[in-house]
Parts: structure tokens; C-alpha cells; sequence
């Protein structure tokens, strides 16, 4: 697993929550077990069980004793709506700081970004 | 909080020209995977053949299955001490060895043991002072994973091991320890390889305990910091420092119990891997600091 | 924040018969190249004892019997298996969490026992040398001259107390080499040559010769072979118990 200095719970339950996002999980499918997860990133089977329960405790999944874990409904709306808050935080504020400190206005930003979005 | 299955109250162990150990205390939950980490002769080997009751402590009491373990059948049973000096008799063969461990172990899994003897290709036939180093790790390794005592420590036991072996051992006791779970110390130098495994950290080194806390608290826990001197100095004060190095007009500083500030443009935030922590606190330790915590 | 401890659990609780079987077991997983080595060398010891008795015979006519003392190193063969036992069985029995206590009376049992079989085995081959006259040869390889028992219960007990007695002796000099290292050894033999040259000289002062030589005259041979042995038998077993009980392995 990545050495960013996250816990390794945290990068388990943003891969689940990316492919619930990406439609790779649709609602109600089932999720790889913690053991699952485990054996295949090689990691500590806790550590993969804490990151599924932390994707149930935020209401992406849900748990079907004996059976496993499943995707909740409209878990992908909501990650995709706090996808876009956590977006805003992470590139856009940023964005609008560097900019102004070379003197670019957000006005000026705004067209910037027609422009390189049409290039695309 | 699961339940604690072995422990050691300020144990300390002399012998007449060294100490091995200086009043070590630590606890390990039931069914986790643990951590002892050191560098060689830092004491992790004392403490647990004092917790098998192979050693006996000068002062402390250690602990397991809430029993002392000297001459203690009972909660000795339970347990399995895999390391890699363990001389096997000279003349038995390899699958003696393992046929005498299956008589020991009441949860002894002989189709796993097999399983692992094809894997590892272990040369069954052959007499134990016949086996290379690694061939000898193999056995050991087996004994360990197969016999499911519910109290296993592997004294690195892999030290004769390459690497693809290494992994193939990670993989074993991960799926092993899923299935079947049971508690697992491991004793290593080789962190970065075990750092996803395990959930539990005691560091310890010149005899004494450095660090005893969850795996997961330590990852992010430090930070290294580069850039100019003077920025690094003013970002760093007032922080606990656990190593620097500086070369002309530049600094790197590692830091602990710091979040990188992304209102720094100067500065470059890189994270620590539980190895460098591990590296850079026995590194102060050396140091003479006089602190006993190292860590904030 | 204190956790509770985790204790044995009854249901997989075993006995203490179980450990010592096991700690017994760890020794015969390899019985064949353990025992079976000092068999092959005392067969090959036999074999060449009668080609050699053979050529004599043939050469020189049927006159003494042949007598040889290649009993007494397969005794020292055997009981030098026990003392690989002590110092190479007992540190993986250690680490496979078997109490010192269990493994030293698991192997005494597992001595006893196999001393015995070699005993009657070793009865068996000297009623065949008896039936068939010394091997045809007139030689006596088995036979044990002017301390032959008059049957084969007490021959079994004469062949087996002084094996068994070595044996343990060998085990107390394991358990010696396990606390004190080589050291210790050579300290526990020069220690027992001092006792025995003490003994040696006292008699000497005492001008008891004599008297020492018709004791064991008069003492009926099975006492000699099957009962005094016993006591340095159980000083054995005790003494290496209690040097044991502190080793590290």
C-alpha cells in the first residue's frame, strides 16, 4: 500500500469508495471481503475489516451478516457529492491563492479556464 | 479492546557483564499480529524467551494467559517459539522434525504442513545438518504456521530466507491468520517488509522499550521537512526532532507529531515510513539524550 | 485502561500423560537411525568377533573360549544416544513449549523402556548362543562369564538395570552439558574421578582390599548387576532433574 502517511484503513476505504464512484460497484453488489482485501494488498486483516467499517459507518456500505458486505443505495450521490466539496478544498481554493499571488483575479481565471477547458 | 495474552511488568534481566533487559513493560492482545522490533542484540530475543519461560528474569514477572510461564505445562502448551539459531537434532531429517512437532501440537494442520513443504520445496529426506540456512528457515517457518498454537513467536526466522520466500511466508500467515486467527509476534529488522502486517509496535533497544503503540498511529506520525535552513529551523521549533541533516543552505529535519503546512511554499513535506521511525528514534536513542520518551 | 487477560481455555486443556508421550515421541521419530546404529555397529562387531574366533579356531583347535568384552561398548554406544538426546532433543522441545520436567520424565520413561527391549533382545541372541554351542565355535560373545543368571528373568534384569543405569548417567551429563556448557562436563568428571580416587584411597589406608574383594565374592551377581546400580540409577535421574530445572537451552 502507498507510504503517504495515511493510515492504511483510510486508503482501503477510498479504493472501495473510488470504484463504488466509478461504477466498477454498482448498488447492492457485494464488496471483497476484508479477508479478501487483506490477502490481496497484503496487509493485516484488521486493518482491512477497519476500513470497511468506516465505509459503513459513513453509509456507503452496509452488512448482511453472514453473507457479506454490500454496497448502500444512493452511496455513489453521496460520494460523488462529498467528492466535489473535498474537489473544491484541494484545487480550487489553492487555485484562486496562487493565482492572485501572480496577480491573476478570478475573473481572469475564469477565462483561462474556458480556454484550456476547449482545448480538450 | 481484546484481551491481553501475554505481558511483561517491569522485567529486567542481567547477566554478569551486560543487561539484556532493563524494566521492560509491555502488554499484546489476543489475536493480532505484533510487531518487536530492534536491531540484533537490542534485547527482542530476551524478552521472548522469557515470555516461553526458556530464560528467567533477574527482577519483573512475565506473563502469559495470565499465568507464569516457568515450568508451566498449561499455558506452555499454547505456545510455539520459532527462532532462527534453534538447532534441530543433527541426524533427524527434516520430515522427523515435523512429525515430532505434529506430536505436540493438538491443532497441528498436517495437510497445511504439506502444503507448505511442496511450496517451500523443502527436501523432507534430508538430515537437518544437511540443510542449507534457508532450508533450516523453511522448517521453522513450518513448524510456526502449522502447529496454530494460539500463542506463535517467530524470532526472525527468515533470516536464511530470500525474498520471494519472505513473501510467500507474509502471504502464509496472513491467510493463515485470517482463517484461523491466533496471536502472532514477530520479531524482525526488517520493517518496511512487515509494516502492513502488523498492527502492534514495540520498539526496543539497548534493552529498554522505545515505542509500544498501534502500528497505525505511527504511520503519519512524523514527517520529514526540507528546504532553507532558517525556514526549516522556524518551522521545526518547538517540535520533538528526531534527526537532521544539513548540507550547505539546506536542512532536512524529521519531525514528529507534525502536520505538514501547506501554507509553507519553501518548505518540502515528505511522509516517514514506519522503518525511517523505527531508524531515526534508536538513532536519537544512541544519542545521548537523556529523555525517556522519545516520542510526543 | 486495563484489558482483561486472556486465560487457558478448558476445552483444549491436555493432561500432563499427553505431554510426556509427546516429549517421549520427540525421541523416536527417529528410533531407527538413533537405536539402530548401535545395533548395526554391535552386529558388526559380532561378525567380525567370530570371523576372528573362526580363524583362531581353525588354526589353533578347539581350546579356551573366546570371551570379549564387546558387550560393554555397545552399553557405551547406547547410552551415548542418550546423551544426544539431552543435548539436541531438549532445546526443540524447549521451543515447542514442553516443560523441562515433562521431557526429562518422558525420556527416562522412553530409556527404561528401550533398555529393556535391548535386554531381552540381548537374552534371546544368548539362549541361541547356548543352544547352538557358542556359534558352533565355542565362543561366548553374549555370555557374561561368572555373572550368567540361572534364568532368563533375572538375565533379562542383568542385562537391562546396568544399561538403563549408564544410560541415565549419560542423560545427567546431557543435562550437566545444557546449564553449564562444556565446562560443566569436564568439571562433573574430574569431580567423579576425584570421588573415585578418594574412595580408592581410603580403601587403601584402611587396608580394606580385602574386605572390598570378598563383598563383591560373596554378594550374589544379580545384586551386583540389577540391584546396587539402582541406587546410582535413581541419583542419576534425580541429579539431572535438578541441573536441569535451571537450564537455557
Amino acid at each position: 500500500m502507498k507510504d503517504d502517511g495515511r493510515p492504511l484503513f483510510v486508503q482501503i476505504a477510498e479504493e472501495i469508495a473510488s470504484a463504488v464512484v466509478d461504477g466498477t460497484y454498482p448498488e447492492e453488489t457485494q464488496v471483497p471481503s476484508s479477508n479478501e482485501l487483506a490477502a490481496f494488498h497484503r496487509i493485516n486483516p484488521a486493518t482491512a475489516a477497519k476500513g470497511l467499517n468506516q465505509l459503513v459507518s459513513e453509509g456507503v456500505l452496509y452488512k448482511r451478516r453472514g453473507i457479506g458486505m454490500f454496497v448502500a443505495e444512493g452511496a455513489r450521490t453521496r460520494l460523488l457529492e462529498r467528492r466535489r466539496e473535498d474537489f473544491a478544498r484541494q484545487y480550487i481554493a489553492p487555485l484562486v491563492i496562487e493565482a492572485r499571488k501572480i496577480g491573476i483575479d478570478p475573473e481572469q481565471l475564469k477565462k483561462m479556464i474556458d480556454v484550456w477547458g476547449d482545448d480538450r | 479492546m481484546s484481551a491481553t495474552v501475554a505481558a511483561m511488568h517491569g522485567v529486567t534481566k542481567r547477566y554478569s557483564d551486560v543487561t539484556a533487559l532493563d524494566d521492560v513493560t509491555f502488554a499484546l492482545q489476543e489475536n493480532r499480529i505484533h510487531g518487536l522490533l530492534g536491531r540484533n542484540g537490542a534485547g527482542k530475543t530476551t524478552a521472548m524467551q522469557i515470555l516461553t519461560a526458556q530464560n528467567v528474569a533477574t527482577s519483573g514477572a512475565a506473563e502469559i494467559f495470565g499465568e507464569r510461564p516457568y515450568e508451566n505445562a498449561r499455558v506452555l502448551a499454547r505456545t510455539c517459539f520459532i527462532r532462527e539459531s534453534l538447532k534441530y537434532p543433527d541426524d533427524y531429517k527434516a520430515r522427523h522434525v515435523l512429525t515430532a512437532a505434529s506430536h505436540v501440537y493438538p491443532h497441528w494442520d498436517r495437510a497445511f504442513a504439506d502444503r507448505l513443504v511442496e511450496e517451500f520445496a523443502l527436501p523432507v529426506d534430508r538430515a537437518c545438518k544437511k540443510l542449507s540456512r534457508g532450508q533450516h528457515s523453511v522448517v521453522g517457518v513450518i513448524i510456526g504456521l502449522a502447529s496454530r498454537a494460539p500463542l506463535t513467536f517467530f524470532d526472525e526466522p527468515y533470516l536464511g530466507l530470500d525474498a520471494v520466500a519472505r513473501q510467500m511466508f507474509y502471504d502464509h500467515l496472513l491467510a493463515d491468520f485470517a482463517e484461523n486467527p491466533r496471536t502472532v509476534v514477530l520479531s524482525t529488522h526488517l520493517i518496511d517488509e512487515v509494516s502492513d502486517l502488523i498492527e502492534h509496535v514495540v520498539l526496543i533497544d539497548k534493552g529498554r522499550v522505545l515505542i509500544d503503540e498501534e502500528a497505525e498511529a505511527l504511520r503519519g506520525r512524523a514527517i520529514t521537512v526540507t528546504g532553507p535552513v532558517e525556514s526549516v529551523e522556524r518551522f521545526a521549533r518547538g517540535h520533538v526532532e528526531l534527526h537532521r541533516e544539513q548540507l550547505g543552505g539546506f536542512l532536512r529535519v524529521t519531525l514528529s507529531g507534525v502536520q505538514p503546512a501547506s501554507a509553507e511554499p519553501n518548505l518540502q513535506f515528505e511522509p516517514v515510513s514506519l522503518q525511517q521511525l523505527v531508524v531515526r528514534t534508536t538513532q536519537q536513542n544512541s544519542g545521548a539524550r537523556l529523555e525517556k520518551e522519545v516520542l510526543s | 485502561m486495563t484489558a482483561a487477560t486472556v486465560h487457558p481455555d478448558p476445552d483444549t486443556a491436555f493432561s500432563s500423560t499427553d505431554r510426556v508421550l509427546a516429549a517421549a515421541r520427540l525421541s523416536t521419530v527417529a528410533l531407527r537411525s538413533r537405536l539402530g546404529g548401535a545395533w548395526v555397529i554391535l552386529t558388526a562387531i559380532f561378525v567380525v568377533h567370530q570371523a576372528i574366533w573362526w580363524v583362531i579356531r581353525a588354526n589353533v583347535g578347539a581350546e579356551e573360549t573366546g570371551y570379549t568384552g564387546a558387550l560393554a561398548s555397545f552399553y557405551f554406544i547406547v547410552a551415548s544416544t542418550s546423551l544426544a538426546v539431552m543435548t539436541q532433543v531438549m532445546p526443540f522441545a524447549l521451543s515447542l513449549g514442553i516443560t523441562r520436567r515433562h521431557f526429562y520424565i518422558g525420556t527416562s520413561l522412553l530409556v527404561a523402556a528401550e533398555t529393556l527391549f535391548s535386554a531381552v533382545v540381548l537374552t534371546l541372541l544368548l539362549q541361541i548362543e547356548r543352544w547352538t554351542g557358542g556359534w558352533g565355535l565355542g565362543v561366548q560373545f553374549f555370555e557374561m562369564g561368572f555373572m550368567g543368571q540361572p534364568n532368563l528373568f533375572l538375565q533379562v534384569l542383568a542385562y537391562w538395570v546396568p544399561l538403563m543405569t549408564i544410560s541415565f548417567l549419560f542423560l545427567a551429563i546431557g543435562a550437566v552439558f545444557r546449564r553449564w556448557g562444556q565446562t560443566g562436563v569436564w568439571a562433573v568428571c574430574i569431580g567423579l574421578l576425584v570421588v573415585v580416587a578418594a574412595i580408592v584411597m581410603y580403601l587403601t589406608w584402611q587396608n580394606a582390599w580385602l574386605s572390598f574383594g570378598r563383598f563383591f565374592v560373596e554378594t550374589p551377581t544379580i545384586l551386583l548387576l540389577a540391584g546396587y546400580p539402582l541406587i546410582l540409577a535413581a541419583l542419576s535421574v534425580a541429579g539431572g532433574y535438578l541441573v536441569l530445572r535451571r537450564a537455557q537451552p
